[in-house]
């Protein structure tokens, strides 16, 4: 099938990354890539009027962890509403399964490319348990995906980090990221769950500590991030700053970002960490000074975390503050403590107009996506699913194209905390498509260094998604009419009718072997599994060049 | 010569899921095995498994086998039950889930007639738990509920709680004896409780962590407040164990969940963590690949065209409704349930595992494969859901995926059986 050519023929080209923005053009696939051409008696798709973009990228959800089977499995009645009958492939191969807000894995897949996503990122996975991330992911078809390991309470990180010993750190972690087939380094509350494990409740600013004046946040952040640039990553750290959700924890979040100043760092669902006022007295949006900062910081990427009104379920490694949720909302809780590296916490979560912390979260996200000057560097997420799920994006992008439907929205909302926002200002900002392509695709691609995603250049993967031009943008969004994944046409007139399996997104950096008898000598100590045992063997695909 | 395994070798006898085993093979057997327990060197046996394919009793062709077990699961789909036993990998799993996927069948396993009620209540209230790392570390306080893991857990003390822990200076064990079901003699402190007052005990502890200065409950409760009050007051991080999976099937059905909601409340004064002794086989492979492919960790019915999650029976009592015109069984059957034994005596069974032809079930379609851990690598999960990468020591002509991938392929070739 991949090696078929095909022409795309008479479509209006939003290509941001090829400075492409709304031109008619013909895109040529062979062998799975884009080509610059294909012979005139090469199968020819017509899809004029239509507007073709890059296949989506979404850059942080969760979608194959074991947190997210957890997450899964405590959710078993919503699945009772949303059953997911098997597509109808010709060759019989279409796989049955359950919705609601995390999907079985092949409907998970089928789902993202019927929204026209082709590449996905879980971004939270506990190394020790990166053999069930893998599994499933084998069993989410269609994207190409990967995932974040999770390093920001890791047991030897922190002791190198007591020791000094950076350069231990730095082989570790490119190491760590070989052995267990991730793709980036991610960096969860730095210190607060191993604080929350030893029995502390959590850690509130940056130069706390639980294990001696060494081991704070901030040293945390540090060495991670000037790790990470040091070893070249693609996509350096992803950080999910501490505070999460509280109130006024805009001071953490700017205070980490001024941490990793100069260096590449990716902050993630920047919407949960954007609050001004004060814990227990006053909730207010603190977006415009997060991004008058971001604006000015080049070297700093985020994705939004928008929530989306309506059920979620809240699922982290941040285990502090999911307890803490759960003391709010009194319901289904899960805690899971994962020896030496990180914790997990999963609390079914409604976010309501009527509410008004989740109004005002829902006006901070839109706030971070309108004041910000760079689409480039600050991208669409919902946090799948604890903001949202991503079947929500296309709610989302119209939201962000359209003033008339965040206006509707917004006066349905609890005012309690809106007072003098910049939304309730009237934000008269509306995006443009080619700039949701960048927030939905190129810009993505872009800051995890897929040099073959978000483009449709010469070389770039064949994924490629096909709208029905509409006024109605949420519907445009939702149903794409064609969509290619490495050329292969899996949607067509809208109907999904095939499914190939992913490729695997992971990285191999080099390290110093000395680093080895170290890590082997950790095991020993401390680890309730064999060295040998911890290794991902057999992957199917081969690491990215890097 | 023995050659032994250059990776340590993983033993699935119990859900501990030891990784430290050294194995020696020798002409096709397994001649020496060092650090496995009584359970862990019965269940690798010598490691000659038989490698029989046969219909009542005789030998037949693959190619016949196969086409004779279609027969009898296809013949009414919707009335088959696919049940998924021990010793298969989780890739074996996933061809079972695919092939009930497509013929319409309902997947399920002894998980139904044994942890069911522990899942459902976690599914209620969630869970505080962890790995068992944790345990082993962490805990300065550990309660026994009604269990000493040495019976079927042999090398779970060494393991995860007999060793000096790094986060604890140092560690309390306590038994909470119910009617014979004592905790490890090496418990230093004893309360004893009759199973009828179980589910009371966690009520009058749960009461003790949330008022202080709670009236002294009288008789035999009364340990309990106080042992309340001192967890509240000393313990840093509580690991409570009990079996899920109890041989004698004695079982309130409610403890599961008081067990939960009392190991949740301890996490506002301290923190705590339970964990849920569970057999080996791979069980909790089974039920993690069922969870993500289709939302259900176990008892998932396909009947509809899709799955839908049928909990009100358990496997032994929709066998004995006669809800099944056909069973096949994936996986060894060495540990199925002497109930579920007798009722697959009744129906067409169809058996696909390790030692297969061993089995004393009923007469049908049987075809021998190897065992995970044995003959087979992939992925198998600790009794804590922790994965591991299975070590393959002998070979065995016939893998459970494979012959269930043929079957699926024959349902292919009939032309979808799903309307
Ligand atoms: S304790 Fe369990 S896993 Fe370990 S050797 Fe014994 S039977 Fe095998
Ligand atoms: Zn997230």
């Amino acid at each position: 099938m991949s090696s078929e050519r095909l022409r795309l023929c008479g479509g209006i080209v939003h290509d941001p990354a090829n400075g492409i923005d709304g031109e008619v053009r013909d895109i040529c696939v062979e062998d799975g890539v884009i080509v610059a051409d294909v012979p005139r008696d090469a199968p020819r798709l017509d899809v004029s009027g239509m507007i073709v973009m890059p296949g989506g990228v979404d850059i942080h959800c969760h979608v194959a962890s074991a947190g997210v089977n957890h997450a899964r499995r405590l959710m078993p009645d919503e699945r009772r509403h949303d059953p997911a009958p098997a597509p109808q492939f010709t060759d019989g191969t279409g796989r049955s399964g359950t919705g609601g807000i995390v999907p079985s894995t092949f409907t998970t897949g089928y789902r993202y490319a019927t929204l026209g996503y082709t590449t996905a990122f879980d971004a939270a996975v506990a190394p020790l348990t990166a053999k069930v991330c893998h599994a499933s992911l084998d069993d989410t078809p269609i994207v190409d995906a990967g995932f974040f390991a999770l390093m920001g309470n890791d047991e030897f990180l922190l002791r190198q980090i007591e020791a000094g010993e950076t350069g231990l750190a730095r082989d570790y972690m490119a190491w760590l990221l070989g052995a267990v087939g991730a793709y980036a380094v991610k960096i969860v509350n730095p210190g607060g769950i191993d604080a929350w494990k030893a029995g502390h409740r959590n850690l509130n600013t940056l130069d706390e500590s639980m294990r001696g004046d060494r081991v704070t946040p901030r040293a945390i952040l540090d060495v991670l991030t000037t790790v990470a640039n040091e070893l070249g990553l693609p996509h350096p750290v992803h950080i999910h700053c501490n505070n999460l959700g509280v109130p006024g924890n805009v001071a953490t979040t700017l205070d980490s970002m001024r941490v990793v100043a100069g260096r590449r760092a990716h902050f993630t669902h920047l919407q949960f960490h954007s609050y001004g006022g004060e814990r227990g007295k006053s909730w207010t949006s603190a977006a415009a000074e997060i991004s008058d900062y971001v604006n000015a910081h080049p070297e700093i990427t985020a994705d939004v975390g928008q929530v989306m009104f309506g059920p979620a379920l809240t699922l982290s490694a941040d285990s502090p503050l999911e307890y803490l949720l759960h003391e709010t909302t009194g319901g289904k809780w899960v805690n899971l403590d994962i020896e030496l590296e990180t914790g997990c916490g999963i609390v079914p979560y409604n976010y309501e107009e009527k509410a008004a912390a989740a109004a005002l979260q829902w006006v901070v996200g839109l706030e971070l996506f309108l004041l910000s000057n760079d689409p480039w560097r600050v991208v669409l997420s919902t946090d799948h699913p604890n903001g949202g799920s991503f079947l929500a994006y296309p709610q989302l992008i119209e939201l962000l194209m359209s003033r008339d439907a965040r206006r509707e929205c917004f006066e349905r909302l609890n005012p309690r905390f809106l007072a003098g926002s910049a939304l309730a200002d009237g934000l008269a900002r509306e995006y443009t498509l080619n700039e949701i392509a960048i927030v939905t695709r190129a810009g993505p691609a872009r800051i995890l260094g897929l040099k073959r995603k978000g483009h449709l250049g010469v070389g770039a993967d064949a994924d490629v998604t096909v709208y029905q031009r509409s006024d109605r943008i949420a519907e445009m969004f939702s149903m794409p009419r064609y969509v290619l994944k490495s050329g292969v046409l899996v949607v067509e007139e809208g109907q999904l009718r095939r499914a190939p399996p992913g490729r695997r997104l992971h990285i191999r950096p080099g390290y110093d072997e000395a680093v080895v008898s170290n890590i082997r000598k950790h095991f020993e100590d401390f680890s309730t599994m064999r060295f040998e045992s911890y290794p991902v063997r057999n992957l199917k695909d081969r690491p990215l060049n890097l | 010569m023995p050659v032994s395994t250059d990776r340590p070798v993983i033993c699935l006898g119990c859900g501990c899921a030891c990784d430290d085993l050294s194995v020696s093979v020798a002409a096709g057997r397994i001649t020496g095995i060092e650090n496995a327990c009584p359970l862990g060197l019965k269940w690798f046996r010598d490691g000659n498994f038989p490698a029989a394919i046969q219909c009542d009793g005789v030998d037949v062709s693959f190619d016949r086998a196969i086409t004779t077990a279609a027969e009898i699961l296809f013949a009414n789909p919707r009335r088959t039950l696919i049940y998924v036993s021990d010793d298969v990998s989780c890739a074996a799993h996933g061809e079972a889930t695919a092939l009930a996927d497509r013929i319409g069948a309902t997947i399920d396993g002894p998980t139904s007639d044994t942890v069911a009620d522990g899942l459902l209540a976690a599914q209620r209230r969630g869970r505080a738990s962890a790995t068992l790392g944790e345990l082993r570390h962490r805990a300065d306080v550990v309660i026994f509920w009604g269990v000493d893991p040495s019976a079927r857990y042999p090398r779970f003390m060494e393991r995860f709680v007999t060793p000096q822990p790094v986060f604890a200076t140092a560690r309390t064990l306590i038994a909470v004896d119910v009617d014979a079901a004592h905790g490890p003699r090496v418990c230093g402190e004893r309360i004893t409780l009759s199973s009828r007052h179980e589910v009371d005990a966690l009520s009058v502890l749960r009461a003790g962590l949330r008022e202080r200065g709670t009236a002294p409950t009288e008789g035999v409760l009364a340990a309990f407040v106080e042992l309340a009050r001192r967890l509240r007051s000393d313990a840093k991080y509580v690991a409570i164990i009990f079996d899920a999976e109890p041989d004698d099937g004695r079982r309130d059905p409610d403890l599961p969940e008081a067990l939960i909601a009392f190991t949740q409340a301890l996490n506002a004064s301290t923190r705590a963590a339970l964990f849920a002794l569970r057999a080996g086989g791979n069980r909790n492979g089974f039920e993690s690949l069922l969870t993500w492919q289709t939302g259900f960790p176990f008892a998932a019915d396909f009947a509809g065209g899709h799955p839908r999650y049928v909990t009100d029976e358990s496997v032994a009592e929709r066998l004995s409704r006669g809800r099944y015109d056909a069973v096949l069984v994936v996986g060894s059957t060495v540990n199925v349930a002497v109930n579920i034994a007798a009722e697959l005596k009744r129906v067409p069974t169809v058996i696909v595992g390790p030692g297969a032809s061993e089995a004393t079930l009923a007469p049908g379609v049987v075809i021998d494969t190897g065992a995970v851990g044995i003959h087979e690598g992939g992925m198998v999960l600790r009794m804590d859901d922790v994965p591991f990468e299975a070590v393959p020591l002998l070979s065995h002509p016939t893998t459970a995926a494979d012959v269930l991938r043929s079957l699926s392929e024959r349902c292919a070739a009939r032309g979808s059986l799903r309307s």
